[in-house]
């Protein structure tokens, strides 16, 4: 047996206003997160629509780049003429491995490597040669000798890392738009480049590792 | 109404009130729990049976290698011991201070809020930074600790906890307690400020000092209110990493090598993805094991009002 | 009659007379007091060199100038990274209350088997670091085919905070009378209503628990912005701070870097103050025991 929940008086006076009013007053929180929820709901549906194409996605880790990160991109997207309103490149230069005092800072980029690569989604990276070594170990890089469209690359055979019989890197001062950026300029060691084994893009990284092997126009 | 609450509803256990329709309400909780952790959970499980370095997608069933790998090396005991004495510490010291100055905030005397908020002000800083300053707090000859013992005449230069690896592991304790204790801090506020007042007045009134008025009328009636800081403490001590990695990496030696500290060793400087998943299976039963026990106790311990 | 007595307590609050006893504790407390605050003196004191200066960080307050902070604030791009660490630190935990209580509701009053499991299953949680799991939540989020944006590390937040809000929340609710739900049970409330009227308003305490320890951890959270967000318009604040570290070509960085920290800590310290009132009226309105 429902008692009723409001005197009869107020029940007679149940319009609009008064519903909102009970609504605010009981649920706002509730509305609220209701209301945040939907909105980023729809946000990532909206930005999910809207994403530009990522045409390529470096990271070049230790370089300590002279330039900002939208210069490259840009300056990529020019060169290999892909419209910047429905293409994006997406070259990170902040993260670092041995770079830093904190390895909290390491871990972080060092995640962020890892959950690239396990998502298919990291085409080419750059990073010291110790290091560089290290991945290697684990199956990193492929192996650029036996990608189509390479011979531009393999011209030059002291420019080239080799192991175990396959290319997997190219040094970095080899590069010379790298060299113009102010990446891995460390005398102590050299920085290579190298070609995600399990990248879905490799045409688009050898033409990204072309375009860095371009001369700079200024 | 007498003759529906003699209706026992199917599903056992349940009444009128709490009927089972309230488990909707853990929908959208157990729903993102579920998706976004309990499965990466899983799949970290299934990485421990398999030889996965971390980045090569190419690897194969191993079985239960990595576990024997773990536990004959010895790692495992080094990061427990080091994990347990870290956590006992930090829980005992983070608690009593908390406690202590919630009290001593819980009575009437000015600028409380001044008081809280410089107890509280080491919480909201980044992990990176407190580190950082520590080790200048602690290092040997020019730091603030040694100079303040040259000044008052005793040898600042011999003063080096980081370096020394029977000290380093409580060195890094303290810098956890000194950010930590402010969270403690405001938990048990918010416990004592629900302690009735008539209840202390008419333990007053009766005669207890002060010291019975804690323990014996205060302590009881927050004791939820312990069990979750205890609780909390013993889990982020035992999940001790930011401190270790920061501040010493892992040593002098091995000494301040916690639990986290070597999964993470292992899967990111040794590549050896697999045995770290191993690790962490078998760090994660240590914990849920110590975790529960103390639950267990500590309710019982609860006073129900 | 009680009732008057306490309003009367809160309009004019009677301080403790200053006895040799009550004297004690006030040097004790403003001891403690500097000893803890004591290390982040030396943070505010580097924050006010000017970058180059590279004299060890002890030497306190040797110089004031404000070309760190100008510097921090430049490259950070502090007005972008602080809307963004705002809304994103907000929304969270927003969604974390309602959803931690809610999921807090039934673990806290029915006494099933079944709760008392999803109790410890959210706990459970709790002892699972970040790091470990990270590249398999990369690639969930990346197979549900969620976009790297601003907000994406937003699902983390709430997905790692649950843990600890639901055993906090369902803690406290155990500790609740039943006999009010039970009366608004009589008063004809649907299970929605009493949730919402009832006992929402009585977890305030641990609500107001619950946001200060969240929203701190949320908002100085770099792992996981760094992981999901590429550009450098979505960053939030700690990620822009940590631009500045471990350069080991310009370790000048580390007084940039103290700035930056302060710019980050001081909307913080800010909400604090201007909440500990609400704090303390907050509990003390909320506290209904016994």
């Amino acid at each position: 047996m429902r008692a009723a929940a409001f005197p009869v008086s107020i029940m007679k006076k149940i319009n609009w206003k008064n519903e909102l009013a009970y609504l605010w007053i009981n649920y706002k929180w509730f509305l609220l997160a209701g209301l945040m929820v939907s909105a980023a709901v729809v946000y990532f549906l909206l930005a999910a629509l809207t994403q530009k194409e990522t045409a390529i996605s470096v990271m070049l880790i230790d370089c300590h780049a002279a330039v900002s990160q939208e210069t490259m991109d840009r300056d990529y997207l020019e060169a290999a003429e892909l419209d910047p309103k429905s293409f994006q490149a997406e070259i990170l230069t902040g993260l670092m491995f041995s770079g830093t005092d904190s390895g909290t800072y390491t871990m972080t980029s060092l995640s962020r490597f890892m959950s690239d690569i396990g998502n298919e989604s990291l085409d080419v990276a750059g990073m010291r040669e110790e290091d560089f070594l290290k991945y290697a170990g684990s199956g990193t890089w492929a192996d650029l000798a036996a990608l189509p469209g390479s011979e531009n690359l393999l011209k030059a055979p002291d420019s080239l890392l080799m192991k175990d019989g396959k290319t997997i890197g190219i040094y970095a001062d080899a590069l010379p738009m790298l060299r113009h950026y102010g990446c891995y300029e460390d005398p102590d060691t050299r920085g290579v480049l190298g070609v995600i084994y399990n990248s879905r893009r490799k045409d688009e990284a050898l033409r990204y590792l072309d375009f860095l092997s371009s001369m700079p126009d200024s | 109404m007498a003759q529906q609450t003699r209706k026992k509803r199917k599903g056992g256990n349940s009444s009128l009130i709490f009927s089972n329709k309230m488990y909707v309400f853990l929908i959208p909780a157990l729903a993102m729990f579920l998706v976004f952790w309990i499965y990466p959970v899983l799949q970290l499980f299934y990485y421990s049976i398999t030889n996965f370095n971390g980045i090569n997608y190419n690897f194969d069933f191993v079985g239960l290698k990595n576990y024997q790998k773990v536990l004959s090396n010895g790692t495992l005991t080094n990061s427990l011991k080091n994990t347990m004495i870290y956590a006992v510490f930090t829980v005992t010291l983070s608690n009593i201070l908390g406690m202590a100055v919630a009290m001593a905030l819980n009575t009437k005397i000015r600028l409380k809020g001044l008081f809280r908020t410089c107890a509280y002000f080491p919480a909201l800083f980044s992990a990176i930074v407190v580190g950082f300053i520590w080790s200048y707090v602690y290092m040997p000859g020019s730091g603030m600790i040694a100079n303040l013992l040259s000044n008052i005449g005793m040898n600042g230069a011999a003063f080096n906890p980081l370096g020394n690896f029977r000290t380093a592991l409580y060195a890094i304790a303290i810098v956890e307690v000194w950010k930590g204790f402010g969270t403690t801090m405001i938990i048990y506020l918010a416990g004592l400020q629900t302690v009735d007042e008539s209840i202390l007045e008419a333990g007053q009134i009766d005669g207890c000092t002060e010291w019975q008025l804690i323990s014996k009328i205060k302590l009881p009636l927050i004791s939820s209110t312990v069990t979750i800081n205890v609780i909390l403490s013993v889990i982020a001590g035992l999940k001790a990493f930011d401190y270790s990695f920061i501040m010493t990496n892992g040593g002098p030696g091995k000494s301040t090598k916690t639990l986290m500290f070597q999964v993470y060793e292992t899967a990111f400087t040794d590549l050896k993805m697999g045995r770290a998943s191993a690790f962490s299976v078998m760090a994660f039963a240590f914990i849920i094991v110590i975790t529960v026990l103390m639950l267990l106790y500590l309710n019982k311990r609860e006073v129900e009002l | 009659m009680a009732l008057g007595k306490k309003k009367e307590e809160r309009v004019k609050p009677s301080y403790m007379k200053l006895t040799p006893k009550t004297v004690l504790l006030y040097v004790a407390i403003i001891l403690f007091c500097v000893i803890v605050i004591s290390p982040l003196v030396i943070v505010f004191s580097s924050s006010l060199r000017t970058p180059g200066n590279q004299t060890s960080p002890l030497a306190l307050f040797i110089e004031f100038s404000g070309a760190s902070y100008a510097k921090a604030f430049n490259s950070m791009n502090y007005p972008m990274e602080l809307i963004n660490s705002f809304v994103t630190t907000a929304g969270s935990v927003l969604c974390i209350v309602i959803f931690a209580t809610m999921a807090a509701y039934p673990i806290g009053r029915i006494k099933t088997k079944l709760a008392r499991f999803l109790y410890f299953f959210f706990i459970s949680g709790l002892i699972i670091p970040s790091q470990m799991v990270i590249v398999p939540i990369a690639q969930t989020l990346n197979r549900l085919g969620i976009p790297n944006t601003r907000f994406t590390p937003m699902i983390m937040f709430i997905t790692c905070s649950l843990p600890f809000s639901v055993f906090l929340f369902s803690g406290f609710m155990k500790g609740l009378p039943v006999e009010i739900e039970e009366a608004a049970y009589i008063d004809g409330a649907s299970l929605g209503k009493r949730f919402t009227t009832v006992v929402f308003p009585l977890l305030q305490p641990a609500i107001i628990s619950c946001v200060i320890t969240q929203g701190l951890w949320i908002w100085n959270d770099y792992f996981y912005p760094m992981v999901f967000i590429s550009k450098k318009a979505q960053y939030s604040l700690p990620v822009g701070m940590l631009q500045f570290l471990g350069d080991k070509e310009n370790p000048a960085q580390w007084n940039v870097l103290f700035a930056a920290c302060v710019l980050c800590a001081l909307p913080l310290i800010v909400v604090f103050l201007a909440l500990q009132k609400q704090f303390v009226n907050g509990i003390a309105a909320g506290a209904v025991k016994g």
